[in-house]
């Protein structure tokens, strides 16, 4: 039983960073139809920015904001001077412009900060709870905990306001929601800012929840969150949450049953493909959302 | 008296289609003006053009609206300005409730009090959109969806209204029924720009109408004068006024309007 618990509560830690990553991505195909590569790029940057912020003031309080900062800058100047500029070109050409970018970044990241892991460890990383056999560290209470806050932001963001309106008309026709006065390019942005802060965040998260931040720690991701993605029915903000969650359950859970007999990314790509082949619109069927 | 809209010989390009081609046009306050044409005329076009919906455009000419140049500025400004425009083939957004396509109309505005105020006249107005305010926009009916169209462009407390092929894909009682609705948009006050194929049922309306054939006007008048031109009644309204002696239609009429 105590197991169980565990896996799930590491799978749930492990879901709630998919999902944070995924959201931003997920909302610009959504809105834009455009495969954002470069996002993964973004969460890199977040985590090497909370970890700038941390060595200078010593404390992760300041590590958050950092990175929220950095990142939605990152991710307005992105969508301003790369992506609007070929938003109405054929979709291969944003994503190889997408890719570039990626490879510039990581490349970037190296010679800033070395290809080596660099430790983020904070004074309360051994902390935790147990009750018996049962153990929950205050890294995966906080992973868990600011995933939760950061998706109900998300529901409201998207459901309850004005551009959240905005951006769910422009993701269903641009033109007919420009014809009416929506000035779409600017919730664009927006989107763009929103995303990338939440990226950021995953990056502070995952940093303090391996205790190690690594230049490198973008690549794997940029095509698991395809996966999550794909698998939440693209585009579709709802479908990916839920996705991200499945995902990050499947992979604990396979990997406590049966060990890695596959390394862990071989295990979310082959329940991608056999989730498509059984569900091809992924888990959410083909309702089109921000 | 200045007239409310005055487009100036206005020239707008398509991608590569030269589609409007020297186009001029006034229209009064209080009026119901309508733009006739055949398919491909450029009706749409000068639609878009207006609305700076077509990036870069128009490349030559000038768009006054209420005296003040409007042409290459941004779509939101126009539609702040008192433009409202209802796209062709009843776009609304499907996946959102009546409810948020009427609160998108409102998009520019910024007075709550004033806009859930509207919502509610405009549900008044259309008691069919009431009864589905929280049902999703693509569950309506080809008719509901004009309304809710038209009603949406209303949120905006227009000046000018533009609309775009209303009567398209609707059944014949349906469209009069839109026809009766836009009647009465204007009474209120709405100055009205029509696009139209159906040139019978614009004409019934308006107070002006001008016909385009390959991105010019080729003729305007009264809509009175319209309907009793022989020209418009055998290639528009479809009567037909003289057989040659061998049984066809004498085409060659309409180029006299070049």
């Amino acid at each position: 039983m105590g197991t169980f618990l565990e896996n799930l509560v590491t799978g749930a830690a492990l879901g709630s960073i998919y999902a944070l990553i995924s959201i931003g991505m997920t909302m610009v195909y959504g809105l834009l139809k455009i495969l954002h590569v470069a996002h993964a790029g973004v969460y890199v940057f977040g985590a090497l920015l909370g970890l700038l912020a941390f060595r200078l003031t010593g404390s992760i309080l300041f590590a958050f904001p950092a990175a929220v900062l950095g990142c939605a800058l990152m991710g307005y100047l992105l969508y301003r001077f790369m992506y609007r500029r070929v938003q109405d070109e054929k979709p291969l050409i944003p994503l190889i412009v997408g890719i570039g970018m990626f490879t510039a970044m990581g490349d970037a990241y190296r010679l800033a900060a070395g290809p080596y892991s660099i430790s983020f460890e904070h004074g309360l990383a051994q902390t935790g709870i147990v009750l018996g056999t049962f153990h929950i560290s205050f890294n995966q209470v906080l992973v868990i905990g600011s995933a939760a806050a950061l998706l109900v932001l998300v529901w409201l963001m998207v459901n309850k306001t004005k551009t959240g309106l905005a951006w769910r008309a422009s993701a269903q026709d641009r033109e007919v929601a420009m014809g009416i006065g929506v000035n779409s390019n600017y919730m664009f942005g927006l989107n763009f800012m929103f995303g990338s802060a939440l990226a950021g965040i995953a990056g502070v998260l995952v940093g303090l929840y391996y205790g190690a931040v690594n230049a490198n720690m973008g690549e794997v991701w940029a095509y698991k969150v395809f996966v999550v993605m794909v698998l939440g029915g693209l585009g579709n903000v709802t479908g990916t949450v839920i996705a991200a969650y499945l995902l990050g359950l499947a992979e604990t859970f396979i990997i406590s049953s049966w060990g890695y007999f596959l390394p862990r990314d071989a295990i979310a790509f082959i329940c991608m493909i056999l989730v498509l082949i059984l569900m091809p619109n992924g888990v959410m069927g083909k309702r089109k959302q921000v | 008296m200045n007239p409310l809209l005055e487009i100036r010989n206005i020239e707008t390009y398509y991608d590569l289609i030269y589609a409007i081609r020297g186009a001029s046009l006034a229209v009064d306050e209080g009026s119901i003006t309508a733009i006739l044409g055949t398919n491909g005329a450029g009706k749409s076009t000068i639609l878009k053009t207006l609305m700076g919906l077509i990036e870069d455009q128009p490349d030559k000419g000038e768009i006054l609206f209420d005296g003040r140049r409007i042409d290459g500025r941004d779509t939101e400004a126009i539609v702040r300005g008192g433009i409202a425009y209802v796209p062709e083939g009843r776009e609304v957004f499907e996946e959102l409730s009546v409810r948020e396509n009427l609160l998108l109309g409102a998009f520019t505005r910024k007075d709550r009090d004033g806009i859930r105020r509207d919502v509610q006249r405009v549900l008044d107005y259309f008691p069919v959109l009431a009864e589905r305010s929280h049902q999703w926009a693509g569950t309506l009916s080809g008719g509901e969806q004009q309304m809710l169209a038209i009603g949406r462009a209303l949120m905006n407390r227009p000046r000018l209204l533009c609309l775009d092929e209303p009567s398209l894909g609707l059944a014949p009682l349906l469209v009069q029924e839109i026809f009766h609705i836009i009647r009465q948009i204007n009474a209120e006050g709405v100055t009205i720009l029509l696009v139209e194929q159906n040139a019978r049922m614009a004409l019934a309306i308006a107070h002006r109408g001008l016909i385009l054939e390959n991105g010019r006007f080729v003729l305007a008048g009264s809509a009175a004068d319209l309907l009793q031109d022989p020209n418009v009644q055998e290639f528009y309204l479809g009567v037909r006024s003289t057989a040659s002696a061998k049984g066809y239609q004498r085409w060659k009429r309409k180029r006299r309007w070049r």
